[in-house]
């Protein structure tokens, strides 16, 4: 679903910051965890700036791209320095503007889930970009349709981490209600000045059960490198044998 | 509730040293503008919501010295900034602890 550009707090925090360079933080609150800021300006790093994992996931890139959730534009914009053909599809109709802007050439207002343009080498979700599947449920439909925007041979790179820290007790144990929904899905409320989005839910996987879930569509799960903090980037495709 | 980490950490855990060399005779804030501000944010309050917040911090001259020299837990270190240069960059980032106290009046 697309979002509304007057809920577009995202959007509407880096369009401000582009034209105006003006860095006021976009204002997050989740249920699982402290109320915390994101800065515009974070939205436009270069690849020097990007976090390990995702520069690993830049480089790992090939072919026909397709950035998923491409935010700013920053990852697709330095794959289309490089000579790459990327095509960058967000929900928030501001991000797009942005990267329009930007000079990214191929862009389009896109659910992932509604976007039938094309068969891509590589589908990126980066800064945890897979979130969009909302609940470990959101699986499945996401699966089959990564399969139909997959060319033969293709590939799939994310990057997640497991909120299991957010669970830990002084004494380094973990205490999670297991009639609870699962520990990495979160409910998120953007707002940026007085621009409010609406609730949305996020998920953030571990790596077991993105290796189960993707095992259960079909597809071969390799874990490429560990990040940091319980972060991760995985290289996904189909598996020889499934049909597609 | 604890914090939850919106953006993947920009550093590996493995320290990393800087080979930042600050121009001789360089003033604290000269050197923190190219030294530190790029994680710690202008004015010192951090960056990303990952970064230390120099501008509440309570550590004593020698502690800062010590961190900037040896590295912290996702900083690296800058062993080439010392002496007189080492001297105006901690008293400038104590100050940056002022100009916040104010402004909150």
């Amino acid at each position: 679903m697309l979002i509304n550009k007057h809920e577009d707090p995202i959007g509407s925090a880096l369009l401000d910051f582009y034209q105006t360079s003006e860095d006021t933080n976009i204002q997050v609150e989740m249920d699982i965890a402290e109320k915390d800021t994101l800065a515009p300006s974070y939205f436009f790093r270069s690849f020097d700036e990007c976090p390990q994992l995702e520069r690993v996931a830049l480089q790992q890139a090939s072919g026909k791209v397709l950035d998923v959730g491409a935010g700013a534009g920053s990852h697709s914009l330095y794959l289309q320095q490089n000579g790459m053909d990327v095509t960058a599809i967000d929900v928030s109709p501001h991000s797009v503007s942005v990267m329009q802007k930007r000079g990214l050439s191929k862009v389009k207002l896109a659910d992932f889930f509604e976007f039938n343009e094309g068969a891509f080498d590589t589908l990126l979700f980066l800064m945890n970009g897979i979130g969009l599947v909302k609940t470990l449920d959101g699986f499945d439909a996401f699966f089959k349709k990564a399969k139909t925007l997959l060319a033969p041979n293709g590939q799939i790179l994310l990057d997640s981490s497991d909120l299991i820290y957010m669970y830990e007790e002084d004494d380094g144990s973990y205490l999670i209600d297991l009639n609870d929904k699962y520990h990495g899905e979160v409910e998120f409320n953007l707002s940026y000045k007085k621009i409010k989005g609406a609730p949305f839910r996020w998920l953030y996987v571990s790596e077991e059960l993105l290796i189960d879930a993707a095992q259960q569509s079909g597809f071969e799960c390799e874990i490429i490198q560990h990040g940091p903090h319980y972060d991760y980037l995985a290289k996904l495709t189909v598996q020889a044998s499934s049909p597609i | 509730m604890k914090k939850l980490l919106l953006v993947l950490m920009l550093m590996p855990t493995v320290l990393m040293a800087s080979d930042y060399q600050p121009a001789a005779g360089a003033n604290g804030a000269q050197i923190y503008r190219e030294a530190c501000a790029a994680c710690h944010g202008d004015d010192g309050m951090g960056k990303f919501g990952l970064f230390f917040d120099l501008s509440t911090s309570v550590m004593l001259a020698d502690e800062m010295k010590k961190v900037i020299q040896q590295g912290g837990m996702m900083m690296p270190s800058f062993a080439n900034i010392n002496g007189k240069e080492l001297d105006g960059l901690v008293a400038y980032i104590q100050s940056l602890g002022d100009v916040v106290a104010v402004k909150e009046k």
